[in-house]
C-alpha cells in the first residue's frame, strides 16, 4: 500500500501542484488548509507524513507542527517544513521537523526527500511493532 | 481580477510602524496603522489595493528619507529598515506568483502532465529559465534591502567547501549541457578548514557561476579553489563575454548605481554582484574581477580561515 502523504497548504494552485508531484511519485495525498485542519487529519488519517506550508493563515505551520509534536499520538509523524522563505528553517527545524524544503521545490527533490525521510520511518514503524 | 486574501503579516508591519522622527512626520505613522490592522479592514481588499497603499506609504517614507538624509542619521536608518519592510513584503508577493508558475511549468517539462513536444519543451525551457532569473532578482532585491538596513544575520560554522563547490558544478554543469561548454572543477586537496556562513558563501559562488554560465557561449569555465597564506581563494573564469573597464569600475555597485546609463544592458549582473561583494564584506573576504572583452573573466573570492564577527539578530 502506498504511503499517506497529508499536504499542508492554504493556496489553491500551491495545493494542487503539490498534489500532481506527490502523486505522481506514488504516493497517496491527502489535504488540509489550515493548520487547525491539520491537526484534526493528522489524528483522524494517521498519515505517514506531513509537507506543512510555514505561513498559513491562524495557527501557521511552526505551530502546528509544535502541537503536532506534543500529541503523543501524532509526534511521530515527520513533518517536512515547505516555504518560499528560507528564513523560516531555522524555526522550522527548532519546531520538531525533519527536513526543510525551499518553494520551488522541483519534483525530482521531493522524490528523494520523500523516500529518504518515509524509508527510516517506515523501518522505525515496522521495529516498533516488533520487527527487528 | 478576483479579489485575493491578503496575505499580509501584520507584524512585520507593526514593526515598520514606529516612525517618530520628528513632528512633522506623522503622516507616514497614520498610514501605516491602517494597514497594520488586516484582520479588521483587509479582508475585503483587493491584492493591487493593499499593493497601492503599501507604495502609498513608499512613498512618504521616501520623501522622509529624503528629508533627514542631511540632518538625521536615525531618520536614514529608519527609512532603510522601513524600505526593506516594504521590499520584503512586496517579494512576497511577487514569489508567490513565481512560484506558480515555476510549479506548473517544471511539473510539465517533467511530463508529469502529458506528453511534450520539442518545440513545446524548448519554449518552456526558456521560460523557465526567465521565471528563475526573475526568481533570482526578487530575492537580491530583498537582500540587498536587508543589507542596506543593517539587519543580516551571519551564522558562522566549519563547513565543507569542498562539498559545497561540487554541489554548485553540479548545478551550473546541468545549465550548460547543451552548449560547447565545459565545466572544469580544480579543488585542492589541500583547503583549510574554514568557518563561514554557508548560506551566504553559497549565494555568492552561485552568483559567479551563474554569470559564467549566463555569458558563456562556449569555451569552458574553470572553478578553482585553493589555500593562500591561511585564507582560500576561490576563482571562476570562463571564456565568454568578457567586461570592459569602464563597466569593470560599477559592477559591484549597488542597484541606485545598477540602473544608470553605464551598465544598462548588463542589468543581469548588476544585482548579484553588488550582493555578493556587500555579502563577502560580512564574511570578512572580499572579491576582485579582472576581464578582457572578447577574451573572458575571472572572478576571485578571497575568504578568511577564521572569520572576524558581524551581523545582528533580524528577519532578514
Amino acid at each position: 500500500m502506498p504511503a499517506k502523504i497529508l499536504i499542508v497548504e492554504d493556496h489553491t494552485d500551491s495545493r494542487e501542484i503539490l498534489r500532481i508531484q506527490i502523486e505522481y511519485l506514488g504516493y497517496k495525498v491527502i489535504e488540509a488548509l489550515r493548520g487547525e485542519e491539520a491537526l484534526e487529519k493528522a489524528l483522524v488519517e494517521d498519515p505517514d507524513l506531513i509537507i506543512m506550508d510555514i505561513m498559513l493563515p491562524g495557527m501557521n505551520g511552526i505551530e502546528a507542527t509544535i502541537a503536532l509534536k506534543q500529541n503523543p499520538k501524532t509526534s511521530r509523524i515527520p513533518v517536512i517544513g515547505h516555504s518560499a522563505w528560507k528564513q523560516n528553517k531555522d524555526k522550522a527545524m527548532a519546531a520538531g521537523m525533519v527536513e526543510f524544503l525551499l518553494k520551488p521545490t522541483p519534483p525530482r527533490v521531493f522524490g528523494e526527500v520523500l523516500k529518504r525521510i518515509l524509508g527510516s520511518s517506515a523501518e522505525r514503524k515496522y521495529r516498533e511493532a516488533g520487527g527487528n | 481580477m478576483t479579489p485575493t486574501r491578503p496575505r499580509f503579516r501584520s507584524q512585520r508591519l507593526i514593526k515598520a510602524a514606529p516612525w517618530r522622527v520628528q513632528a512633522r512626520h506623522h503622516g507616514a505613522v497614520a498610514l501605516t496603522r491602517e494597514i497594520a490592522f488586516p484582520k479588521v479592514s483587509m479582508k475585503s481588499l483587493q491584492y493591487r489595493q493593499v499593493l497601492g497603499r503599501e507604495i502609498k506609504t513608499m512613498g512618504h517614507a521616501a520623501k522622509l528619507g529624503r528629508n533627514s538624509k542631511h540632518h538625521n542619521q536615525s531618520g536614514q536608518k529608519e527609512f532603510e529598515l522601513l524600505k526593506s519592510q516594504f521590499l520584503t513584503n512586496i517579494s512576497h508577493e511577487l514569489r508567490t506568483p513565481l512560484n506558480i508558475i515555476i510549479g506548473y511549468v517544471s511539473m510539465i517539462l517533467d511530463g508529469l502532465m502529458g506528453k511534450l513536444e520539442d518545440e513545446t519543451r524548448s519554449g518552456l525551457t526558456k521560460a523557465m529559465n526567465a521565471s528563475y532569473h526573475m526568481l533570482t532578482l526578487v530575492n537580491n532585491l530583498v537582500d540587498l534591502a536587508c543589507l542596506a538596513a543593517g539587519v543580516v544575520e551571519i551564522k558562522k560554522q566549519a563547513i565543507d567547501l569542498r562539498g559545497l563547490l561540487d554541489e554548485l558544478a553540479t548545478k551550473s554543469g546541468a545549465l550548460i549541457k547543451d552548449r560547447p561548454v565545459v565545466l572544469i572543477k580544480e579543488i585542492s586537496p589541500l583547503l583549510p578548514r574554514i568557518e563561514t556562513d554557508k548560506d551566504k558563501l553559497e549565494k555568492i559562488l552561485g552568483n559567479l557561476l551563474d554569470n559564467a554560465v549566463k555569458f558563456t557561449a562556449e569555451g569552458q569555465i574553470v572553478l578553482r579553489a585553493y589555500p593562500r597564506s591561511g585564507a582560500v581563494e576561490v576563482t571562476v573564469t570562463d571564456t565568454g563575454i568578457g567586461i570592459s573597464r569602464e563597466i569593470q569600475q560599477v559592477i559591484f555597485e549597488d542597484f541606485r548605481q545598477a540602473d544608470s546609463s553605464e551598465t544598462r544592458g548588463y542589468q543581469g549582473m548588476g544585482l548579484g554582484l553588488a550582493l555578493s561583494k556587500k555579502l563577502l564584506g560580512l564574511l570578512g573576504g572580499r572579491i576582485e574581477a579582472e576581464s578582457e572583452v572578447g577574451k573572458g573573466s575571472t572572478f576571485r573570492v578571497i575568504l578568511p580561515g577564521e572569520s572576524p564577527n558581524a551581523g545582528k539578530d533580524s528577519d532578514c
